[in-house]
């Protein structure tokens, strides 16, 4: 029963922490007075244009598809976290030998210029 | 992890690092073609050996999830040979283009090491990582030149097609570990046998991988995707595709339906025997039609793929007939003879521009009389015509169809039948390189060495095994008879 | 059958059904990919319900999904990365317009 306790806590924590950041903001933000200009995202520079639903640059999928394929590693190194201290010298050397694939696989990626902004 | 695992695994592992070793080259010394190259070849010769070396204490590894028999061994050396012969004649086709040359060596080996966890896998899961390492660096290599807008095409109608049976083939694997309680394949071919006949939902299981692998090997009616993806590709990757994946598919087919399901063989046999039929007719019809010589050959493996699939039904009604030794035997000789049309055609277009059209070949006998001798021996070779090695392939495949018994040898008929009509386009083709004369007279091409020496290789083994089979077929019968069956 | 293994395989067995349908009536590529996903997601569901009601299964259960998880994201990348270099040519994620090959 106190698991149940903990997670109740957990939620009720995690919900006020995010009331109390938004509240704190609120407090210290400038609020919008009438002024049009202060609703907007920029305040300054030139006027927001268009929708959100322009097309974004192919630049921005090249690091999306980056993400996916390193991202998605985690996986194996959460189970590999939770059993790490029964795994003992081997686990730990057999996920280096993982980590060290991946970064030969990013080392690559960034020699061969695909993470310079195009 | 013991050390007979690390040595039982050690050619995959140095498969990798070959892979890990091209790119790693490439990243600190850039376009310096030579050197990628000479390591690959360099690296596949160690995996070759090891994977020799292997052979001599064969066992399971990791508690029975990988395997080391002699058909392991026998489809490793064949898929090295794709690789390594791949390697040698892609350069001289992607550096007129600008195309990296590393980045193609390293992708294949990656693909390599794929197939070769097919080869050996005991265990389906396995088997499904061995199957997605081997298909996606193929997806990348069929759209290789990213520029050109037929190779991107062909990727992703490759792509789509491809991760399509992947995810049947999947949702069938789910069904078959759901259902038998286990992912190792000695367990699922047990706990078959120990059912006595399927249940309707390991029949759909099944059903399920069937429609998958139908798909991965470019079977009728599930080949829509084979001749777009084989057109579309830079030529030497077309030549892998047509040898290595298909390949890597019928060892699939060894391990999950000789083995596994092995003891419902009944079940399955007329499922192949009907697309064994379909798939060899169907694609020598279409490719009598084709003037894209590319075009031609992807439809006419197709065909091949049905000329294998009748030793498989052969095996499935009668595992004594040799059906199984024709498959392996077909296998190798494939390889060999259909790289090297596909390596002569990736010659003649060394030059960007060059189309694949019938037009391209008129003349060639007299113009280049080397690649035109070739490229005959490879087309009578495809026909069937002895003394190549086509001709034991087919002889095989048809002899273990007629062993068979029941209704099989009327398979064995319609293969000869087959072969007849393929005669016509393959002989087609030269026809045009000695009794046309092109109408534009076309500038020379300089070829590498490289390319020469991948050529001869092919050459020399389609003969080799055209005249002296009897090594070979030894080896596939040891491979076959190393195979567990439950 | 509220709460068990078969409600959950038809469960599963239609999410499949759906993506299959999706793969061949779409015409996008993005959708297609999207539908391949929904059909991997369904495998993952059956392998998990499997695993949830057959005790036996239940420790390879977890493991084979994440593997199958792996395979899907190396998967996806791939194909997004087809996708980015036709759409680079052709201007368009249509499949019907890829017809440069059609005789």
């Amino acid at each position: 029963m106190t698991e149940l306790w903990y997670v109740v806590g957990f939620a009720v924590v995690g919900v006020a922490f995010v009331f109390l950041v938004l509240g704190l903001s609120w407090l210290i933000t400038h609020r919008n007075r009438g002024d049009e200009h202060k609703g907007r995202p920029y305040e300054s520079g030139i006027d927001t244009y268009g929708d959100t639903w322009g097309r974004f640059g192919i630049s921005y999928y090249i690091y999306a598809l980056l993400f996916v394929a390193f991202d998605i590693e985690v996986i194996f190194i959460y189970l590999w976290a939770l059993v790490f201290r029964d795994l003992l010298l081997a686990g730990f050397i057999s996920m280096l030998i993982f980590v060290a694939i991946l970064l030969v696989g990013l080392g690559y990626a960034w020699r061969k210029g695909v993470l310079t902004w195009k | 992890m013991t050390w007979s695992d690390v040595t039982l695994i050690a050619p995959l592992v140095a498969a990798l690092l070959v892979a890990f070793a091209i790119i790693v080259v490439d990243a600190i010394a850039p376009h310096r073609d030579r050197i990628a190259v000479a390591v690959g070849l360099a690296g596949l010769a160690i995996v070759a050996v090891l994977t020799v070396w292997t052979d001599q204490a064969p066992g399971l590894a990791f508690g029975g999830a990988y395997t080391v028999d002699t058909l392991t061994t026998y489809l490793d050396l064949i898929f090295i040979a794709i690789v390594a012969l791949t390697v040698l004649v892609g350069p001289d086709y992607l550096g007129p283009r600008d195309l990296p040359v590393a980045e193609f060596a390293a992708t294949l080996v990656f693909a390599m090491t794929g197939a070769m966890l097919i080869a050996g896998s005991a265990d389906l899961l396995v088997l499904f990582v061995g199957l997605e390492l081997m298909v996606l660096p193929g997806y990348l290599l069929a759209g290789y030149a990213k520029r050109d807008a037929l190779s991107t095409e062909g990727a992703i109608k490759y792509f789509l097609l491809g991760s399509f049976s992947s995810a049947i083939f999947l949702f069938g694997l789910a069904y078959v570990w759901g259902l038998t309680g286990t992912t190792r394949i000695a367990g699922v071919a047990d706990a078959i046998a120990a059912a006595q006949g399927l249940s309707p939902a390991l029949a759909m299981g099944v059903a399920f991988v069937t429609t998958g692998v139908a798909f991965k090997i470019a079977a009728v009616p599930f080949h829509y995707w084979t001749p777009d993806a084989y057109q579309g590709s830079p030529t030497p990757v077309t030549g892998y595709l047509s040898v290595g994946p298909k390949v890597g598919a019928f060892a699939l087919i060894i391990r999950v339906f000789v083995e596994a399901l092995g003891p419902i063989n009944a079940d399955w046999l007329p499922v192949m025997g009907v697309l064994a039929v379909l798939t060899m007719t169907l694609g020598n019809l279409v490719a009598v039609t084709q003037t894209n010589v590319k075009r031609m050959l992807a439809y006419s493996s197709i065909a091949h793929t049905g000329y294998i699939l009748v030793g498989l039904t052969a095996y499935a009604a009668d595992p004594n007939s040799g059906g199984l030794e024709a498959v392996l035997f077909y296998l190798a000789a494939y390889s060999f003879m259909n790289l090297g049309a596909f390596a002569v055609v990736s010659a003649l277009q060394k030059r960007p521009g060059v189309t694949s059209q019938l037009d391209t070949f008129a003349g060639l006998g007299r113009r280049e009389p080397y690649l035109g001798i070739l490229m005959t021996l490879f087309l009578l070779s495809l026909t069937g015509i002895p003394p190549t090695a086509g001709f034991f392939a087919k002889a095989l495949i048809i002899l273990s169809a007629v062993q068979a018994g029941g209704w099989v040898p009327i398979l064995a008929v319609i293969t000869v039948l087959n072969a007849v009509a393929a005669a016509f386009y393959y002989l087609r083709v030269v026809v045009y390189m000695y009794m046309r004369d092109p109408q534009i007279e076309p500038a020379e091409v300089d070829h590498g060495p490289l390319l020469r020496l991948g050529v001869a290789v092919a050459a020399v083994a389609t003969v080799i095994l055209g005249v002296l089979p009897g090594p070979l077929i030894d080896a596939a019968t040891k491979a076959a008879s190393s195979l567990f069956r439950g | 059958m509220a709460n068990s293994l078969d409600a959950y395989l038809v469960l599963s067995g239609l999410l499949f059904a759906t993506g299959t349908f999706g793969f061949l009536a779409r015409r996008n590529a993005i959708s297609m990919l999207m539908s391949i996903e929904l059909m991997v997601n369904a495998v993952n569901l059956t392998i998990l319900a499997f695993g949830a009601f057959l005790p036996a299964l239940k420790d390879h259960a977890s493991v084979i999904a994440l593997i199958v998880i792996t395979v899907a994201a190396a998967e996806a990348t791939v194909g997004l990365a087809i996708v980015i270099a036709i759409f680079r040519n052709r201007r368009t994620p249509l499949v019907d317009e890829y017809d440069a090959m059609r005789q």
